[in-house]
């Protein structure tokens, strides 16, 4: 303890503001201290004692001093005013400074003047090289939100200010773009450039936009349905203008926005998939989505995005070649022809691609963000003005209205996006597959003719398809007309006789219906002729129970008889049977009185029937032979 | 979204929810006015600090009825037990299909914040609340119209309304003005926890600034009615 005390106390310098001290009590001062080490203190505080009663020695003297300097009148001592020494005028020196920083000053409003006047020549020229920052700022501004932090400009690409809750910030930075570095820099308005020339672009941005790298390229969502293992259409990945080298920023936002929209939609759908559980489970790996829409169909939506740097990543299609590869090199090759964003739809990789992408399904697919976007703006305002914000005008009245469980449970429900894109690539393969089941028939008969008129207008859900069976040139004798509404798994045909008839999304369900009615139409049709050709109908029956089994629905008879009653035709036809033609005479030309029949009446009981061999007629078609059959019967 | 199909009982999830402090029951508003010349300026400044800006601004056109609630025959007595509670009832003239609201407006917390906060509850209520709360003893108080604007911007409610007087032989269309000046009403609805939402409001308010002064109203200030 005493030794600490001792070793603080001897740091004491109570001489150290003693600048003043003259030079002999210094001289002093050194000589004791030259002495100290060489005695041992007697006791540890003795180096202390000294330097106290040092400083109380010099306290002294300069109090006796100031004591005699003080005395009036004064007598031994007098303070004089010390004359400071002159100090020299270094005249040139000054001179030169002052020159400096003149020059300095007008080197700095000479350069000021001259970037004004280039400035102002740039403004009156009309084809200016590079456009004026602050001019494209505010062009920037009109279309984009910026926001100025510090020194730099942010801008915001994210489609947050719309109702997205994507948590990509989706922010990209603008600074002035430098006139003497970058690619863009060299390539001036008449330099001639090897490649990166663009006609389109003769006057040079002075803004440069740069966005974050993972939005950077174009991006797309692929979607497309595809059979199992087995093309359903046939056409190659086309791939869009791919970014290469320097655009204009308008162009360069706008795609980093679609990226961003992209990348949305996909994480969205990509959220769904995993959390719906429909019986056949749907498939989320890496960036593509499959989805069982039918027994055996697939849907396919997958993200393709490209980065400026060629590379593809994304789906394009599993082990199929390399599509979208190969449109990016000739992209970036390809200058002289069309480079940027005007490259032709170029076919990728050697062989076609096996998937079409399907356009109007990705349009429905931001159709559909879009309207989430739009819901989460547009709740409607509350009235009377104290009902709380943000609820539907139903679920307000919940409570008043004494709405029970499940009907608050129906009003939260929602379908999601995936769900609601299901229904509609649904409808579209079912309305494709009809199509095609339609045109198919038709192509297969010409007797009668089948004439289908789609609605141009429907919803992605529901379309509508009118059939009218004719027979040409018959075709005021009987039209048979059916109607079938083609939602998403289900059609519904409606007849012309009412009869309504609801059907799987199986094609051969269909074709059945149609052949059953072309049936029909045939017997329908003959009738009606009759009347006009003076025959009578004996009998017509729809549904016949004898002759050969038909696969599926049954067969159809009508009987004739000539206006003279002497002849009768027979015509029996099933959907899967042509028809065939049967005719008998009475009396009956070969009628020989036998020992059971004797009398000669009952030769009037008509003839065996003779089949017609319709192929070989003349006519046209079914309607016309049996015209001119009957022609032919009743001369 | 479904809700979850396990839905425990109602009186529980409600005290969970007021235990943990979750039910949006807290208002914070401030309160302006503006003389009616002038009303066109700051409905065009309101509708581009507003969202939707692109689709005129909504109108509204409210009866509220108030309704006095306390023992009437206890003799006065200074404090706020005598004042009784006060209901107001209010119904969309120009939505009849909409069912009534039914609110109770607190006193204002005592406290520095941004805004005036207070507590609030509303209950979309059915039509005849009227005659249930005469039949609960309430008295009517006064009824007066409100009609104006209502705009949103997040969360934030903003009503521009002229208040009109109720009485016999005044139609929808003729209203006799209580004022030459519109109330310009900002408030928000947040839960007890969240109160950053108040300074939301405040820089709405200082957007507003040279048109309208927004204010905290301190209506004990305002003497007794």
């Amino acid at each position: 303890m005493s030794e600490n005390l001792t070793q603080l106390a001897r740091k004491i310098d109570f001489a150290t503001d003693g600048e003043e001290v003259t030079t002999e009590e210094k001289k002093e001062e050194e000589e004791e201290e030259e002495k100290q080490p060489f005695q041992q203190p007697h006791w540890p505080l003795e180096d202390v004692r000294n330097k106290i009663r040092q400083a109380f020695t010099e306290m002294s003297v300069l109090h006796d001093l100031l004591v005699i300097v003080k005395q009036k009148p004064p007598v031994y001592m007098v303070l004089d005013p010390v004359q400071a020494e002159p100090l020299e005028q270094k005249n040139y020196i000054q001179f030169l400074a002052l020159k400096k920083s003149l020059q300095s000053a007008a080197t700095i409003l000479l350069n000021g003047a001259e970037r004004l006047r280039t400035s102002q020549a740039e403004m009156g020229r009309p084809n200016r090289a590079v456009q004026d920052f602050h001019i494209e700022l505010l062009r920037l501004r009109q279309n984009w939100r910026l926001k100025k932090i510090g020194n730099n400009i942010i801008g915001d690409l994210s489609y947050r200010s719309a109702g997205s809750m994507f948590r990509h910030t989706g922010i990209f930075e603008v600074s002035k773009a430098d006139e003497a570095s970058g690619p863009n820099a060299t390539v001036g308005p008449g330099a001639v450039s090897p490649v990166a020339t663009v006609p389109a672009r003769g006057i040079q941005s002075s803004l440069r936009v740069t966005v974050p790298t993972e939005l950077m390229g174009s991006a797309y969502i692929f979607v497309c349905i595809k059979k199992d293992e087995e093309d359903i259409c046939s056409a190659q990945l086309t791939s869009s203008d791919f970014v290469a080298g320097d655009i204009p920023w308008q162009q360069k936002l706008e795609k980093a926005q679609n990226v961003l929209f992209c990348k949305e939609l996909f994480n969205q759908l990509a959220r769904e998939a995993v959390k719906l559980t429909p019986s056949i489970p749907h498939l989320v790996v890496g960036n593509q989505i499959t989805a069982t829409i039918f027994p055996g169909i697939h849907l396919l939506v997958g993200l393709c995005h490209s980065d400026g740097k060629n590379n593809v990543r994304g789906k394009a299609t599993a082990g199929q070649g390399p599509p979208v590869v190969g449109g990016q090199t000739s992209n970036v090759v390809g200058g002289g022809s069309g480079s940027g964003g005007l490259g032709p739809a170029t076919v990728g990789g050697p062989g076609p691609s096996k998937y079409k992408h399907e356009h109007d399904l990705e349009h429905s697919l931001h159709q559909l963000l879009h309207r989430v976007y739009h819901h989460s703006f547009q709740h409607p305002l509350p009235h009377p003005v104290y009902a709380p914000m943000g609820m539907s005008k139903r679920r307000r009245a919940a409570g008043p209205e004494g709405m029970d469980k499940n009907q608050v449970i129906s009003l939260m429900k929602e379908q999601t996006l995936l769900e609601q894109i299901i229904r509609q690539v649904q409808h579209n393969f079912l309305r494709l597959r009809t199509m095609y089941v339609i045109d198919q028939l038709a192509a297969e008969f010409k007797d009668p003719l089948i004439v289908s008129h789609w609605n141009a207008f429907n919803s992605p859900t529901q379309s509508c398809v009118k059939i009218n069976i004719v027979t040409q040139g018959y075709d005021s004798v009987l039209r048979t007309k059916l109607v079938i509404h083609i939602f998403e798994r289900t059609l519904k045909c409606i007849c012309r006789d009412g009869k309504i008839m609801t059907m799987s999304f199986e094609p051969q369900e269909l074709r059945n219906l149609i052949l059953c009615q072309i049936s029909q139409h045939n017997m329908a049709a003959l009738q009606a002729l009759a009347k006009y050709t003076g025959w009578t109908l004996l009998s017509s029956e729809q549904n016949i129970g004898t002759g050969a089994i038909e696969p599926l629905g049954n067969a159809s008879t009508v009987m004739l008889a000539s206006p003279s009653g002497n002849k009768v035709i027979g015509v029996h036809s099933g959907p899967h049977q042509r028809v065939s033609v049967y005719v008998s005479s009475s009396p009956r030309p070969d009628f020989y009185p036998s020992t059971v029949v004797m009398e000669q009446r009952w030769e009037h009981l008509g003839s065996n029937w003779q089949e017609v061999r319709l192929d070989r007629m003349e006519g046209r078609n079914f309607l016309n032979k049996m015209e001119l059959l009957m022609a032919a019967l009743t001369a | 979204m479904a809700l979850p199909m396990s839905v425990p009982h109602v009186g529980e999830t409600i005290e969970s929810a007021i235990k943990n402090q979750i039910v949006p029951d807290q208002e914070f508003l401030l309160q302006g006015s503006v003389l009616d010349t002038s009303l066109g300026v700051v409905i065009d400044r309101l509708r581009g600090l507003c969202d939707n800006a692109d689709i005129p601004p909504e109108t509204f056109h409210d009866h509220e009825v108030v309704y006095l609630l306390k023992d009437f025959n206890a003799p006065v007595t200074p404090g706020p037990a005598a004042q009784g509670v006060m209901l107001r009832v209010r119904r969309a003239v120009d939505h009849p299909e909409l069912p009534y609201q039914l609110r109770y407006v607190g006193y204002p917390e005592l406290g520095n914040y941004p805004a005036l906060l207070r507590n609030c509850l509303d209950v979309p209520v059915s039509s005849n609340v009227c005659e249930f709360l005469q039949e609960l003893g309430a008295k009517l108080d006064h009824e007066f119209m409100a009609k104006g604007y209502i705009m949103k911007k997040g969360r934030i409610k903003v009503t521009v309304f002229k208040m009109y007087k109720v009485g016999a032989g005044m139609s929808k269309d003729n209203l006799e003005p209580l004022t030459m000046s519109h109330m310009v009403e900002l408030s928000v609805l947040t839960t007890k926890t969240d109160m950053s939402v108040a300074d939301d409001l405040r820089a709405l308010a200082d957007q507003l600034k040279p048109l309208v002064q927004l204010e905290r109203m301190d209506y004990r200030r305002l003497g007794p009615p």
